[in-house]
């Protein structure tokens, strides 16, 4: 029986979670418009698996938790690109507290109730994330003016240093693939840009930017729809590097890159491509033999994407109502699930179903009670709770207010999130557990086809005991001492420490210019390193297009 | 025991009818099923280890029927479904939000416009095309087996990525009557460089055939217009034969 009580200092933590949670949420959801698609039920299952991960995920990451910290996990996926992103760290602790706030809007749920369990996933969340963000140490793209670096020096440099200089029959391979895989993946995630995601803006100097761009679950995974679709694409998770001249980019917490201006694409003069999964510690470069061969691998894959986008399509046309509503939430609900393949102890029959608790509201969030709901808890923040008070003025929505010339009343005092009042510090009438039992208290069912099918990642296709084994016996030197404990900080004072040496060596061991080179290299090598390759540094490809943009008149 | 969340000191209103019916009966549900469980048992113990108690699954199918019920009493018509395939299994239940479409109620559409939009980005062109209005799954379907007549510009209601995936590629330019220019619809016509205008406004319905031409070259909207900033003009459709 468990004896958890919360500190002060904890209730105060879990309340500031809680509004930096509901701001991230209300600032992108004021540029949507309430999300509709006439091929999925978005809003019912949008709104019913932010319930569903409140009775599910402290039990699920807890069984990860057993085996891993989340400073582990934080280590392993800064390293990689896995379903664990920019934005599904956001959604697995907002998820969470959405379906708190649902419940406890529908009257099933007090704000004090179940508090061992919120504080477990504020916990988890914030450690794993500052681990998982060391290099850029904001924990949420809102905090950086939507940026969102996570990749380290010697990761980027790799980047920099291999990415392949983009003349016009690369850079349309590249953009139509980007197009393709966009497009595709959102299909794959039931419109949810679950398996998409971005990292950066890094800066190379003038106006040269370089990010990254994940494409997530290509190909056979634990989606269970995804069984025997696209297995011509051949990698489940695929990374485009992709460095620009001249282009502004904002990376929201959502992971979304926008652009200025819109239409980037001529703008892009460098790519590169990657694998990675929960089975690597290092990215492993993809057609990267020579710039022939990364179009050829480009046009390969997007011609595979594109028979694999109406192999799909045809399969959820097929579907029925509820099944596209369990496939929808499936894809909300995995948001952490890279973290159990990572730890070892990934099982389908823990994820793959819908909790009788949820179930029952299942009628009740028919297409439009859902949208309404989406608009209350979302969007016009109003509804049963709102603020604590009549004072409260949301921090974004008034911003807003003011920004636009404060036209009309101000924004209603209204919020998403709820605060665990402060008199549970001195009252213990709360539940402490949502599940007393455990992971096993959390049953139901699921009307669409088992998972039968394998597990994609760059070792093979595996089944889920060789995900789980080889996972287990993954001891990547990257998590121990000492490598664990050189960041870009300490590099800066200690890069002639044969540690760092050693660290960077280990992440350039597959780069095909600067392999073997070492924690002193600066961007003037890694120049020097791509002039004697016979390709230009960023720099100078960049001085050379802006004098070719000069006009002749300027010129004479 | 009574639902301590049932009387809060204060309160904002629900966005909608259905809203505030449903949170009335699920509130009166659980207060009924707290009354059943007696005064000896406590909120603490109930909230997990009776949670089906406070509300049950019948509950929940109850509750839905009898708010549908006072929902059309009040409203006067069915539910708004966004997706095909609920309308499609219960007809007796939804109409297609889409299918409700407002026209723009405005008086001052200057001459030969039919229309306006958000531009998603400023393309090099105004385009010229044949309309062709794309609003079911089985017609992109149909498109995906057939492909799309050269010289199309879509009109679609959908501002997802999806429903028009396999085909939006195809099409010399979108106009959608959804969305703002960071949905779905919007990221991924960046990403092919098809031209679209996101949230459409119509004077008329367009239909199928007729000719417009659509002002891609207005500036993009600018994003953070969500959050305060400039508006920029929408970009046009002008209907070529009205104009002739």
């Amino acid at each position: 029986m468990s004896t958890f009580r919360l500190t002060e200092e904890q209730l105060h933590t879990v309340n500031a979670v809680i509004q930096k949670s509901d701001n991230v949420l209300v600032h992108n959801c004021l540029t949507r418009t309430a999300q509709e698609s006439k091929l999925f039920p978005i809003l019912p299952y949008l709104d019913l698996v932010m319930i569903d991960t409140y009775y599910r995920y402290p039990d699920l990451l807890r069984k990860v938790a057993a085996v891993m910290s989340p400073e582990d996990l934080g280590h392993r996926v800064r390293e990689v690109s896995t379903t664990f992103s920019r934005i599904t760290s956001w959604s697995t602790l907002a998820y969470y507290l959405n379906g708190r706030a649902l419940l406890i809007r529908n009257g099933l749920l007090r704000p004090e109730d179940n508090l061992e369990d919120l504080w477990f996933m504020v916990d988890f969340h914030q450690r794993l994330m500052r681990t998982y963000f060391r290099a850029g140490g904001n924990l949420w793209a809102l905090d950086a003016g939507d940026i969102s670096p996570v990749h380290e020096e010697r990761t980027l440099q790799v980047f920099e240093a291999d990415a392949y200089e983009a003349d016009d029959e690369l850079r349309t391979a590249a953009m139509r693939f980007a197009a393709a895989a966009t497009q595709y993946n959102f299909l794959v995630h039931c419109e949810s840009r679950s398996g998409l995601s971005s990292t950066g803006p890094y800066q190379l100097g003038g106006q040269l930017l370089l990010s990254t761009r994940d494409f997530l679950n290509m190909t056979e995974c634990g989606l269970a729809w995804m069984d025997g679709i696209g297995q011509d694409i051949g990698y489940a998770n695929l990374t485009m590097t992709v460095i620009t001249d001249g282009v502004g980019m904002e990376i929201t917490d959502w992971g979304t890159p926008y652009t200025t201006p819109e239409a980037y694409q001529d703008k892009v003069v460098g790519v590169g491509l990657y694998t990675s999964d929960v089975l690597t510690d290092r990215y492993l470069p993809v057609g990267m033999g020579s710039r022939e061969e990364l179009v050829a691998e480009f046009d390969r894959l997007t011609k595979a994407i594109h028979g694999a986008t109406r192999q799909l399509y045809s399969r959820f046309s097929s579907m029925d109502a509820t099944q596209m509503v369990e496939a929808g939430m499936a894809t909300y609900l995995r948001a952490p699930v890279d973290l159990a393949m990572i730890a070892g102890v990934y099982d389908a029959a823990d994820w793959d179903f819908v909790d009788d608790r949820t179930r029952r509201l299942w009628d009740l969030y028919n297409e439009e009670y859902a949208y309404d709901a989406y608009v209350d808890k979302f969007a016009s923040l109003g509804g049963l709770r709102g603020g604590q008070s009549e004072y409260y003025l949301h921090p974004i929505t008034y911003a807003v207010w003011r920004r636009s010339g404060m036209q009309g009343d101000l924004p209603q005092p209204g919020r998403s999130g709820e605060f665990v009042p402060a008199d549970v510090l001195r009252s213990h009438d709360y539940s402490l557990r949502v599940n007393p039992g455990g992971l096993s208290d959390s049953r139901g069912t699921w009307s669409l086809p088992p998972k039968s099918g394998a597990i994609t990642v760059a070792a093979g296709a595996l089944s889920q005991d060789e995900l789980n084994e080889r996972a287990r016996s993954l001891d990547t030197p990257l998590l121990q001492s000492p490598w664990r404990y050189i960041d870009e900080a300490a590099v800066k004072w200690r890069f002639d420490d044969p540690d760092a040496d050693a660290l960077y060596r280990y992440t350039q061991e597959r780069s095909r210019l600067i392999a073997g080179r070492g924690a002193s290299l600066k961007r003037a090598d890694i120049d020097a390193a791509r002039r004697a390759a016979g390709e230009r540094p960023w720099s100078e490809l960049a001085a050379a297009r802006a004098a070719a943009s000069v006009p002749e008149e300027v010129l004479s | 025991m009574t639902n301590p969340m049932a009387n809060p000191k204060w309160t904002l209103p629900e966005s909608s009818t259905l809203s505030r019916l449903t949170r009335e009966a699920l509130f009166r549900t659980v207060a009924a099923n707290l009354e059943k469980l007696g005064p000896d048992a406590t909120w603490a113990d109930t909230v997990n280890g009776r949670t089906l108690d406070l509300l049950s699954a019948d509950d929940g199918k109850r509750i839905a029927e009898e708010v549908f019920e006072q929902f059309q009493m009040i409203e006067g018509r069915k539910l708004f479904a966004g997706c095909e395939v609920a309308l499609k299994e219960r007809p007796d239940l939804y109409v297609l939000r889409s299918a409700a479409e407002v026209l723009e109620e405005r008086l001052d559409w200057p001459e030969g416009v039919v229309g306006d939009g958000d531009n998603v980005f400023q393309a090099a062109a105004d385009i010229e095309g044949e309309v062709l209005v794309v609003r079911e799954v089985s017609e992109v379907d149909r498109l995906m087996r057939d492909g799309v007549p050269e010289g199309v510009i879509g009109v679609i209601d959908d501002a997802g990525g999806t429903m028009t995936a396999p085909i939006l590629e195809e099409f010399e330019g979108v106009i959608c009557l959804a969305g703002t220019v960071r949905s779905h619809l919007a990221i991924i016509s960046r990403e092919f460089g098809v031209p679209v205008l996101m949230g459409a406004r119509l004077k008329r319905p367009l239909v199928n055939g007729e000719r417009v031409r659509v002002s891609y070259t207005a500036a993009a909207q600018n994003v953070d217009a969500y959050f305060g900033d400039t508006v920029n003009p929408r970009a046009e459709v002008r209907t070529i034969d009205e104009a002739a």
